[in-house]
């Protein structure tokens, strides 16, 4: 910064023993990648606000339930569309059933097949997308064509078909859900994959004999992995909804069971009349995807290995 | 490239032809059939109704009969609405559900970019966080639920728009609002985390090394490549947003295409969802075709002529 | 960071307030939703004070939830299409205000042996001026029998002579068929054997209605698609159909009974979402809403008006040999254990009533309801008698070897995917539970799937809802011994020999009689058990005089409306 020249006699210095092997000793102590992308994680505050909120949900769901001196299943249509009380908490439904105990329940099914229902689908579509895109030509050209046609069916007609075999349940849920879900990360994987592959450490690996598994599995998807979890994290609120708007048209999960879809759905019917039943569900939705999705931004971010600051 | 596109052309009509086949005979795997109705009909008139329209006789037959109708553009008329044919239904509530679509991402597009290259640039600051929290939102609130709630309260409580109908333009701004948030929103996650994945790349490291200015290095380095994973999803996204939302349309009252889609599955209406079908499929094909173009315009690392 | 952070739970919390605020406020009242008795049955009651007066603009608009398939009348088969028909065309006679009033006919004659029909038509003309005539009407319900038509109604003529043999194929030529018209004033119709309920069901049904045969001819297949491809001659003339969005119709000048009618202009809007509807009625941009759910009617207690009847809707339950209610005991358990009264007042829409027998108790001859005449001694009990259900459950848990009821097989109760069927299962599935320890397992399907399974006899208790027609043996009907409609795939001889021998009775009294002990036994062996007759609510603004509810549910009449100054 400044001009002024210092002056520093020369014996202030003394000579280093140069060739000496304590410079090569890494000090740092070696960590794992996927210890680093712990601790990275660990350090992200909005993260860890975004998991602790999922892990309360979680609690809440579990145990709630177990505790509750009401069965969600219990009605009583003497008290129907009653306001949050102490008795209840959250107010009753149109069947006089316990809110509060309907709502932890249904966070156990909504969590449930939004977390499979959109991790299941998304490593089908991951590892379908990998090798489409890894092989490319005709591999890629009848996977790409299978997935345009696939694509274009209506899901409802698979959904559709899948409950009347399998039933209306969460598991059958799920599979429908995995059965139409993959094609979408599929694309966009091969796209990615198309992109990398073209690049210097995929052709270096493959100059060193790596393996075509050892290039899609080690390499290549690794580095797809940011924008699929983004993707996961955006398809938990996607299946989440789906399974909504699947009750909503009668394809949902039989009742009694109830999920966070349905009591939205219930809701909006009546928000202009008794506003508390649409509230809770909505806020409790919104407030779910919002950790998932900062939680989902965290992980990407200590996962993704060119991404550190 | 002309060969290139005559071959991609084959293709898209062997997949459309897959397709309708496909759904042919899945459609007809479903169990029930169009006239068995809440409103129950006699054993002996379903069968009338099913002789009537020819649905008794072999399915292979059926599917022949269909195919020859569809050669000729002719999608036949509809089971629910016994006088209209699929063409007219079709003819009638696209360009509608097209209007809205394209509206809403007129909006989206260039606002779910900007803000996604935005957030992505200034990753951990103030700016980055309030774009997450749009996006967030945006993808966190059920459309169901966001549409009741903004025409709750800029219609029925500010008074200051029509709470539904598809007539003038003040019609269209809040269906066009709300589907635009959730397109917006899905943009902008997907922009931001592809940007992100650019930014550290070596050639972009390389052009900033060769003194490429900020602004030359963001346009053709960096936007460029990181749009790549959106056109990926451009395609099925503007054929989805196109052919109708069911949820905005019926909150709306708009009298477009997305709810033919849920009722006329759910009602078993063969030739209306096997038209529908096919429309979007042919529509996606051409869509997913547009968008491998656009990759060779984008990406010169593909080659599309191999 | 902490900034950030803070600035994140405030945008959170800001939101919440904002979706908090927005619904809190408002008029609402946590009041009881037991509004079903608090409101009256039948017509608005006429302003008393004296004459009331017309406002300068008289058109009504209002809010439905469905658009209409077709103006086609051969093929309408549905209540939207039905309700536009009545204002936009004519039939021989019209069922009006809940009696039958003369239409296109100025007056009919019904021969002595009661078989013969002879309509005399009156000078109307369509709405293009052209007389209308007996043989439209000949064509029109000849089009429909017609194995080319593709109708699925033509079972309202089954009391025709040769009606239903034409409609299959079995004869082609069509002057063997009891529907004639002798010159342009005069039809006459012939029956099988004499039909008191005739009337009724031409009065009453909705494919009576005269047509064109220059507009078949002209427009084909579209014919009744667009308001230009269709012609009628009622009181209204369709002006635009912007199919699923509006319907506006516009007084007829040349219409027969002009003088009557006030109205200009009808609108109905088709909006599918309900809080839509109703926001529009808040804003005052309809003055009416076609039909609105129970919660809603907390918001508007005063005035809305009901109307039940037209529908029954009853348990199903499988009976077949091997079927898990193949035991009547068991049957008889689940009808006495289920409070109907409760669930109507909780869950049901308004102007539901609960029923107690087969017969729709508005079915009536000569103004005498015939259910209260020949009344079927009741063991449907309104509000459920849980120790009778448990006598039942345990007779038959010991007639078939076992000892609790966590042993019964699967019970699988099918039910449709409308959110009223879905709630009338979960009530009904607690009930069940709740008195009686059994379990019933839901399996919610899409229509088609749902009544598939109710034809084919894949399930156990099927919550069915069918109209109860004009005569009091249509729901009846069907249990009869293999008759291809017997859902409960019942089958009881003594039943089938009883029905007959009402259905060939000699005098009207003999028919009844039968009927009375075919009504008993069925009620008695419990195949099927009668739940509620289904009700609707209806809102219209107090200055809109003159709407009168049909019968049939969801049917209103606004011809004779009008909207008194405001």
């Amino acid at each position: 910064m400044s001009n002024i020249p210092i002056d520093l006699p020369k014996d202030a210095f003394s000579h280093m023993n140069a060739g000496s092997t304590e410079s090569e000793i890494i000090t740092r102590p070696s960590i794992t990648f996927w210890a680093d992308a712990r601790r990275r994680l660990f350090k992200n505050k909005v993260a860890m606000i975004g998991l602790s909120i999922i892990i309360i949900i979680t609690m809440l769901a579990i145990f709630v339930p177990i505790f509750s001196q009401y069965s969600y299943t219990k009605q009583d249509l003497t008290n129907t569309n009653a306001p949050p009380s102490i008795e209840h908490p959250f107010g009753t439904d149109s069947h006089g059933r316990d809110l509060w105990v309907r709502v932890w329940v249904g966070a156990r099914v909504s969590l449930a097949v939004g977390i499979f229902g959109s991790v299941i689908p998304g490593i089908i579509g991951v590892v379908i997308g990998g090798i489409s895109g890894y092989f490319g030509g005709k591999v890629d050209m009848i996977i790409m064509r299978f997935i345009d046609i696939v694509m274009c069916v209506p899901n409802m007609i698979y959904i559709i078909l899948i409950t009347i075999y399998i039933g209306t349940g969460p598991v059958a849920l799920v599979i429908a859900f995995a059965l139409t879900g993959w094609m979408g990360t599929a694309r966009s994987v091969r796209g990615m994959i198309l992109q990398l592959k073209e690049q210097e450490f995929v052709l270096a690996s493959r100059t060193l004999g790596a393996s075509s598994a050892t290039l899609i599995f080690q390499h290549l998807i690794p580095n797809t992995l940011g924008i699929v979890v983004v993707s996961m994290t955006m398809g938990v609120p996607a299946a989440i909804f789906q399974e909504a708007f699947l009750s909503f048209i009668g394809l949902g999960i039989a009742p009694p069971i109830p999920s966070w879809g349905q009591l939205a759905n219930m809701g909006i019917s009546v928000f202009r009349v008794y506003p508390s039943q649409l509230l809770i569900p909505a806020v409790l939705i919104s407030v779910t995807m919002l950790s998932f999705n900062l939680f989902g931004d965290g992980l990407r971010d200590a996962l993704d290995p060119k991404l550190r600051m | 490239m002309v060969k290139y596109i005559f071959k991609r052309l084959i293709i898209s009509i062997i997949t459309i032809w897959l397709l309708a086949t496909i759904s042919f005979f899945l459609l007809r795997t479903l169990p029930g059939n169009p006239f068995q109705t809440e409103k129950l009909l006699s054993v002996e008139v379903q069968e009338r109704m099913m002789a009537y329209y020819g649905l008794d006789r072999p399915l292979i037959e059926q599917y022949f009969t269909y195919m020859k109708n569809l050669l000729r553009g002719n999608m036949g008329y509809s089971l629910k609405y016994t006088n209209r044919t699929v063409n007219s239904i079709i003819a009638s509530t696209f360009p509608i559900s097209a209007e809205l679509g394209l509206r809403s991402l007129a909006i989206a597009l260039p606002i779910g970019l900007a803000l996604g290259v935005a957030s992505a640039r200034k990753r951990g600051k103030a700016v980055d966080y309030i774009c997450v929290i749009v996006a967030v939102i945006g993808v966190s609130i059920p459309s169901f639920i966001m549409g009741s709630f903004l025409q709750y309260i800029f219609a029925i409580k500010l008074k200051i728009l029509p709470v539904s109908q598809w007539q003038t333009p003040a019609h269209t701004v809040l269906p066009t609002v709300a589907l635009a948030l959730s397109l917006m929103a899905t943009l902008t996650r997907v922009m931001r985390a592809s940007m992100l994945e650019v930014v550290m790349q070596d050639y972009v490291k390389t052009a900033k090394a060769k003194g490429l200015s900020e602004g030359r290095i963001v346009w053709s380095h960096q936007i460029r490549n990181a749009l790549i994973p959106v056109l990926t999803m451009l395609g099925p996204m503007v054929t989805s947003v196109l052919m109708g939302t069911f949820v905005i349309e019926k909150i709306f009252a708009i009298p477009g295409l997305g709810q033919h889609f849920v009722n006329s599955i759910t009602g078993l209406d063969y030739t209306m969802t096997m038209g529908l079908t096919i429309f979007y499929g042919t529509f996606l094909v051409f869509a997913n075709f547009l968008v491998d173009i656009a990759y060779g315009i984008v990406d010169p690392r593909i080659r599309i002529t191999k | 960071m902490k900034k950030k952070l803070s600035a994140l739970l405030l945008i959170i919390a800001l939101l919440c307030s904002v979706l908090a605020g927005c619904t809190t406020t408002g008029d609402q009242k946590n009041i009881d939703t037991d509004v079903t008795e608090s409101n009256d049955t039948g017509e608005k009651t006429d302003t008393p004070s004296g004459e009331p007066k017309l406002a300068d603009e008289q058109i009504l608009t209002f809010v439905g939830h469905n658009d209409m398939m077709t103006l086609d009348v051969s093929l309408m088969n549905d209540e939207m299409s039905a309700l536009v028909m009545y204002a936009v065309n004519e039939a021989l006679i019209r069922y009006s205000r809940g009696e039958i009033i003369p239409g296109i006919a100025e007056k009919y004659d019904v021969s002595d042996d009661g078989i013969v029909y002879t309509f005399h038509l009156r000078d109307a003309n369509w709405s293009d001026g052209k007389p209308v005539t007996a043989y439209d009407f000949e064509y029109a319900y000849l089009r429909l029998l017609s194995p080319e038509t593709g109708s699925t109604q033509i079972e309202s003529f089954s009391a025709v002579l040769n009606a239903m043999e034409y409609a299959r194929g079995e004869i082609t030529d069509t002057s063997q068929v009891g529907i004639k018209a002798v010159d342009d004033k005069t039809l006459v119709i012939t029956l099988t054997k004499p039909e008191p309920f005739f009337l009724e069901e031409m009065a009453q049904g909705i494919n009576f209605y005269p047509i064109r045969k220059d507009y078949v001819e002209k427009y084909g297949q579209n014919y009744g698609s667009s308001p230009e491809s269709f012609i009628g001659c009622g009181p209204f003339v369709l002006t635009e159909w912007a199919q699923g969005s509006k319907i506006t119709m516009e007084k007829n000048p040349g219409y027969w009974d002009a003088d009557s009618i006030i109205l200009e202009q009808v609108v109905e809007y088709i909006v599918a979402d309900e809080n839509t509807r109703v926001g529009m009625y808040d804003l005052g941009e309809v003055d009416g809403i076609y039909s609105i759910s129970a919660v809603q009617t907390v918001k508007y207690s005063d005035s809305f008006r009901t109307r039940a009847g037209g529908t029954l809707q009853h348990l199903v339950f499988m009976s077949r040999e091997g079927a898990v209610l193949s035991n009547k005991n068991l049957r008889l358990a689940l009808s006495y254990a289920i409070n109907r009264d409760s669930i109507v007042k909780a869950i049901a829409s308004p102007g539901t009533v609960v029923a107690d027998s087969m017969i729709d108790p508005e079915i009536s001859l000569d103004g005498e309801s015939i259910v209260e005449k020949y009344p079927a001694s009741n063991n449907v009990h309104i509000s459920g008698d849980p120790a009778k259900a448990k006598e039942y459950l345990n007779a038959a848990l010991s007639e078939m070897g076992l000892s609790s009821p966590s042993e019964l097989p699967a019970i699988n109760y099918v039910c449709l995917d409308s959110p009223t069927h879905r709630a009338y299962a979960e009530a009904l599935q607690a009930q069940w539970q709740d008195v009686l320890g059994v379990n019933v397992d839901i399996n919610i399907m899409p229509v088609p799937q749902a009544i598939g399974s109710l034809l084919a006899g894949e399930f156990d208790i099927f919550l069915n809802g069918m109209s109860t027609g004009v005569a009091p043996e249509t729901l009846l009907d069907n249990y009869t011994l293999h008759n291809p409609n017997n859902y409960a795939k019942w089958s009881n001889q003594e039943y089938t020999d009883l029905f007959n021998e009402s259905m060939n009775a000699d005098n009207l009294e003999e028919r009844f009689t039968k009927l009375q002990q075919a009504h008993q036994l069925i009620l008695d062996e419990c195949p099927v058990s009668p739940l509620w007759l289904p009700g609707t609510a209806y809102l219209f603004r107090d200055y809109v005089d003159g709407i009168f509810y049909g019968r049939q549910t969801g049917s209103i009449e606004f011809i004779y409306a009008k909207i008194l100054e405001h």
